[in-house]
């Protein structure tokens, strides 16, 4: 290694091989299958102007935080409940295992059935895709917890209550977060269908749209929200994760 | 401290557990048999579907979709991670790229897999593998990352040729990264073939679920969700079972 170039080098080089690449291998293809660069942000400030995006895109979001509210919420305390007893955990788990691998979104034509197209149904959708990540990633926090913690607050003759909140919720937080995050992953997939499948609306209506007119670059524009989108969402969680819990960062698989 | 329970009371509170499920189930389901459905009716409408071998069909339709999309995803994804991984310039270029690709929500793609491919199983097969890849990558990467280090400074001490340090030295300190990815790549294929179902009618499990839904029909519904169930688990086991055969780490 004798000619090091510094990495923004590189990473400026990546963007020019990338999206030159893009541009370039665009002029040579069918422009309706594989639209330009230039096209496709073309395509995005048509969408910002006229005002389409940002309303979907605010509509996706709202489903996404209110299904992930929910999920988190209940998520956390019967995580909690269930972790909190052994024997509670070990005949309980694997029920939510089998949930946990199940593809949440094979649910969409049974939560249609119970609830509707609308936007409480799509609610329930996104809440199914994330609570299993968050009860699976609590009940694993509060296992972990030495035993020597709980023993300790004992000794203090700490109350249930202040055991809670002194011990078990500290001890487990980094594991509840990555679970929250992991379930957002999942949630905005779900979020994504129910918008595509049930009462058509937000993002996933957009790209079902663009699909059916035959726009390439409609769709690439969507994607392109979704990355930023995702990116950022993701870098607030892992940096709110950093803060709340410093000490132990990707507790969980991530 | 609370009492462990024994193996034997663990496997009858959960059998107590499915048993009083199955049992409301039946009793408040026939109140209103068109939306709830009852158990023995799903069983019923189950057991046809085995008797007339429809079921194997829907099987063998969205598992030759799931297998070829996981398997290119495993593949092309070691393959480009461990290359990005490996050499410094091809990290910092496409790194970025790919790291903001993984945690976007990719069944977007999907539309455009359909638009690019037809409606057809090549265009399953690519929306199975776009879904599933990217964790695959990433893993990899880090994977390939982390495993050298230390040990790739004793590696040259000992003088290994490139592909013993790879093999000998890489391989297995990217290996735990490579099964999380593989555990990951392998739900989201799982969920990439269920969703393809969803918006390309095909013979398999994705659109099936779709019709019995449309049909208003909750009986088959239920059990088309139970094969959805006992399928994941089957994926899961599966991919236990061979991890626990290679993983020649332990």
């Amino acid at each position: 290694m004798s000619r090091r170039l510094p990495n923004p080098a590189w990473t400026l080089i990546g963007m020019v091989v990338v999206l030159g690449g893009w541009q370039l291998y665009a002029q040579f293809t069918n422009p309706f299958l594989f639209p330009s660069l230039s096209r496709v942000f073309y395509q995005l400030w048509v969408y910002a102007s006229n005002g389409i995006l940002f309303k979907a895109f605010l509509s996706t979001l709202q489903l996404l935080f209110v299904g992930l509210a929910l999920g988190s919420v209940i998520g956390i305390a019967v995580g909690l409940v269930i972790g909190s007893n052994r024997n509670l955990s070990t005949v309980f788990m694997p029920f939510v295992q089998v949930a946990y691998s199940t593809p949440r979104i094979a649910l969409i034509p049974l939560v249609m059935l119970w609830f509707g197209v609308g936007f409480n149904a799509q609610i329930v959708l996104v809440f199914l895709s994330c609570v299993f990540e968050v009860i699976t990633a609590t009940d694993a926090g509060v296992q972990q917890i030495g035993k020597q913690y709980r023993e300790v607050a004992r000794s203090f003759r700490l109350s249930r209550f202040q055991t809670f909140v002194k011990v078990i919720l500290p001890g487990s937080v980094s594991y509840i977060f990555s679970g929250i995050r992991l379930g957002m992953g999942s949630a905005f997939v779900g979020a994504l269908g129910a918008q595509m499948f049930m009462q058509a609306s937000g993002l996933g209506s957009v790209v079902k749209q663009a699909m059916q007119s035959f726009r390439t670059d409609q769709v690439m524009a969507c994607i392109i929200t979704l990355a930023v989108a995702a990116a950022i969402l993701m870098s607030v969680m892992r940096r709110t994760e950093r803060r709340i819990a410093p000490w132990r960062v990707e507790a969980f698989e991530d | 401290m609370e009492r462990e329970l024994s193996a034997y009371n663990v496997a009858i509170a959960r059998a107590g557990i499915i048993i009083l499920w199955l049992a409301v189930w039946e009793v408040v389901g026939r109140t209103d048999p068109m939306l709830l459905s009852y158990p023995t009716a799903v069983a019923g409408s189950l057991w046809s579907m085995v008797a007339s071998s429809e079921l194997f069909g829907l099987l063998r339709a969205s598992g030759t979709i799931f297998i070829c999309g996981w398997a290119l995803a495993v593949g092309v994804g070691i393959l480009v991670g461990g290359i990005v991984g490996w050499f410094r310039p091809a990290r910092l270029m496409f790194e970025p790229f790919l790291n903001a690709l993984y945690s976007t929500p990719l069944v977007a793609l999907i539309p455009l897999m359909v638009l690019w491919f037809g409606l057809g199983i090549s265009a399953m097969i690519a929306s199975v593998t776009i879904n599933a890849i990217f964790p695959m990558i990433i893993m990899t990467i880090t994977g390939t990352r982390n495993a050298g280090r230390d040990y790739l400074e004793v590696a040259r001490s000992f003088r290994l040729g490139r592909l013993a340090t790879i093999l000998k030295v890489v391989m297995p300190g990217a290996f735990p990264y490579l099964l999380v990815g593989l555990r990951l790549t392998t739900s989201s294929a799982l969920r990439g073939t269920i969703f393809a179902g969803f918006l390309i009618p095909d013979r398999g499990i994705g659109a099936a679920l779709r019709s019995a839904g449309e049909a208003l029909n909750s009986t088959r519904l239920y059990g088309l969700i139970m094969v959805v169930i006992i399928a994941a688990l089957f994926v899961d086991y599966l991919l236990r079972r061979g991890i626990s055969q290679i993983d020649y780490t332990k």
